[in-house]
């Protein structure tokens, strides 16, 4: 088979000057965004897609994987110089991060971190370069029945691994798989719950829900907190690392690369799991536990290395076989089936220029982030001084005029709207955002695919359990789930632990 | 979110050495003991019921020939079961309760309603810069430079990248 040709089609799609210039862009805009506490990265991916549309899809879509991966370094910089976890993935960075911050070694800490995503990052596109044609080719033996399977686990997973109960998770998601059903039923021809209105015929927009719940209602909850300016506690000086910073770090790396990777495959695993393990395994590993929590630099080293392989391993699922694994990618997928491409086995085929192009951009943008992180860290101090309340009336209106500019409809802009109180009721009440958007991406898909195994069954549901690809896809997810909680159980009690001692 | 005086919240002045997460902020739970409102309990399983009762209007066919109902009921009854499960669960980490300073959000909400009402008879410029000067103001509680320097700043970039540089069509005066 004619293996590298595509792979070299694709660099050459990469280094085209336009998708270059959007990779820099998501990269910087991802970090900025991951530095400023507030709007997270599915916000912000959320309120910029409309801005996609004018733009070339492959362009549109490097730059959409460019914020991605751009925030995860944008959090660390807040974890170690705040105390303040940027993102989720970079709660773990915070318990040696900080501390090394407050012996002065601030400078090591964020550069050993940047390395660290660096090689992490780099190696996963490796891993992803020669795992993901192999899936793709498994893939393609699915019948509906797999998919049905599949499309089930991804949102299971991501409900039971959410940060959320499980339980919670699922109500989420069963009223995410609900409002996807609401339009034209493509099977019967009949309009389901529109109440009569044209605009709701073709169902809701994926984008204007997630602009909604993601985007407006994380800045409605934004606004709720009594926010002032943010204050730097620590000095930064230069972002250096010494031979002897790196001496230590190096098995950290390595194993946070692998570690990372592995995990990321999983659906609703990705960089937050990673991490938390990748910390953990230091912990256990080191010569001397006790210096964890005090300025370990592996306990910075692994797991950033660790998030940022597992959020590149993630695409894996996404492209190959077409499963969002957590909220980032859900939006991701949106973003694709606007550009009229359908992430999944096919996709490799069809696409092949958007698949290898996405893929190879995930070199250049790990290498812009290591290249702008390291002398850029001034710049970005001072951008945190931005306060919320300036912050969130600018993210209002550009998602206002955005949703509007999507098709000149001031419909659009009142979904966005109910979904925002939507999705800050949610957030209220101790609801996921996160798996009512992916179950709702997944929704028409899920329906189809379900409708047709009932159709090729006769109507006997049990025959999911019977077929074996699909059976061992519902069985691995439940254990996946069940494992995880169980893990993320003790993680929470030694966490605990850690944190009461360390009342600095 | 810790109702501590002392807990610090994203974007407050952290002093040297003040601890971000205190002991209290770990038994978020204990500030709900004894007072977990039931309406609390009741959405989940409300939302499903509301989900299936609309499902039932739609011809719901048989497992051999769906129609257009039943996948709408089977996410409703997932809801509801889902919903019904989690009666019995504490609540979550970071749910939150309603305080005086959530009357907020539909002060907000109705702001940007009232830019959607607006927006179509006078243009976007004028509505958004009331928009702007009502959250930086209002919400914010920025002072009157900073507000009429935002307001006014943000509308006008908004113009030169919106109108100009992408083309956009929006509604407008110039």
């Amino acid at each position: 088979m004619d293996y590298f040709a595509p792979i070299i089609d694709g660099f050459a799609t990469v280094l085209e000057w336009e998708n270059l210039l959007f990779c820099l862009l998501g990269a910087l805009l991802g970090m900025v965004v991951g530095v400023l506490p507030g709007l997270g990265p599915v916000a912000t991916m959320s309120v910029l897609l409309p801005l996609t549309y004018g733009i070339e899809p492959v362009a549109a879509v490097i730059m959409l994987a460019g914020i991605y991966y751009g925030t995860q370094y944008g959090g660390t910089i807040t974890s170690v110089l705040l105390r303040l976890p940027g993102e989720a993935t970079s709660v773990v960075t915070v318990l040696d991060g900080y501390q090394m911050a407050r012996q002065g070694r601030a400078g090591s800490a964020l550069g050993i971190a940047a390395i660290g995503s660096f090689i992490g990052g780099t190696t996963a596109v490796l891993g992803l370069t020669f795992l993901a044609p192999l899936v793709a080719s498994v893939a393609l033996k699915f019948g509906p029945p797999e998919f049905a399977a599949l499309a089930l686990a991804g949102i299971f997973m991501v409900a039971g691994l959410s940060s959320g109960s499980p339980i919670r998770g699922l109500v989420a998601a069963g009223l995410g798989l609900w409002l996807a059903t609401v339009g034209m039923d493509p099977f019967s021809g009949i309009e389901r719950f529109t109440g009569g209105n044209l605009e709701l015929s073709d169902g809701i927009d994926f984008v204007t829900i997630a602009m909604g719940v993601f985007g407006l209602g994380e800045i409605f909850h934004m606004i709720e907190q009594r926010a002032a300016g943010s204050a730097i506690a620590v000095k930064v000086s230069n972002v250096r690392v010494t031979a002897h910073d790196w001496a230590q770090s190096k098995w950290a790396i390595l194993r946070g690369t692998v570690l990372g990777f592995v995990i990321g495959l999983i659906p609703g695993g990705g960089a937050t799991l990673s991490s938390l393990l990748s910390y953990s395994t230091e912990k256990q590993v080191a010569k001397d536990p006790s210096r964890f929590g005090r300025g370990a630099i592996e306990g910075v080293a692994g797991p950033e290395t660790a998030n940022n392989a597992g959020a590149t391993a993630a695409f894996i699922p996404l492209l190959t076989l077409g499963l969002p694994a957590n909220a980032v990618l859900a939006v991701l997928y949106g973003a694709l089936l606007i550009q009229g491409v359908t992430p999944g086995p096919k996709m490799i085929e069809d696409h092949p220029e958007m698949f290898w192009g996405v893929i190879n951009s995930m070199w250049v943008g790990n290498l812009f982030l290591l290249l702008l992180a390291l002398p850029l860290v001034g710049v970005f101090v001072r951008i945190l001084r931005l306060r919320s309340s300036i912050l969130a009336p600018i993210a209002v209106a550009v998602a206002m005029l955005g949703v509007y500019s999507l098709g000149n409809s001031l419909f659009d802009m009142w979904i966005v709207l109910a979904f925002g109180v939507v999705g800050w009721l949610m957030r209220k009440y101790g609801f996921e955002p996160g798996p009512l958007v992916l179950a709702f991406v997944l929704g028409s898909l899920l329906e189809d695919a379900v409708l047709r195994s009932l159709l090729i069954f006769d109507g006997d549901a049990t025959q999911f359990f019977l077929r074996p690809i699909s059976g061992s896809i519902i069985i691995v997810t439940l254990a996946v789930i069940v494992l995880a909680n169980i893990f993320k159980r003790v993680q929470a009690r030694n966490a605990a632990r850690v944190l009461t001692k360390e009342k600095v | 979110m810790s109702n501590d005086k002392n807990a610090v919240t994203p974007g407050h002045e952290v002093e040297e050495g003040q601890a971000v997460l205190n002991d209290e902020d770990l038994d978020a739970d204990t500030s709900w003991a004894g007072r977990y409102p039931v309406y609390r309990r009741l959405i989940p399983i409300s939302v499903g019921v509301v989900c299936i009762a609309l499902s039932l209007q739609l011809p719901l066919g048989t497992a051999m020939r769906p129609g257009p109902g039943l996948w709408p009921l089977i996410c409703g009854i997932l809801v509801l079961v889902a919903g019904a499960l989690s009666w019995t669960s504490p609540p979550a980490e970071d749910e939150e309760r309603m305080s005086r300073r959530s009357w907020i959000i539909p002060l907000a909400a109705g702001s940007v309603g009232s830019f959607i009402i607006a927006m179509p008879l006078f243009g976007f410029e004028i509505p958004m810069v009331l928009l702007l000067a009502f959250w930086l103001k209002v919400l914010g509680r920025e002072r009157w430079p900073m507000t009429a320097a935002v307001s006014v700043g943000a509308t006008m970039a908004f113009y030169l990248l919106f109108v100009t540089a992408l083309g956009l069509n929006l509604p407008r005066l110039i």
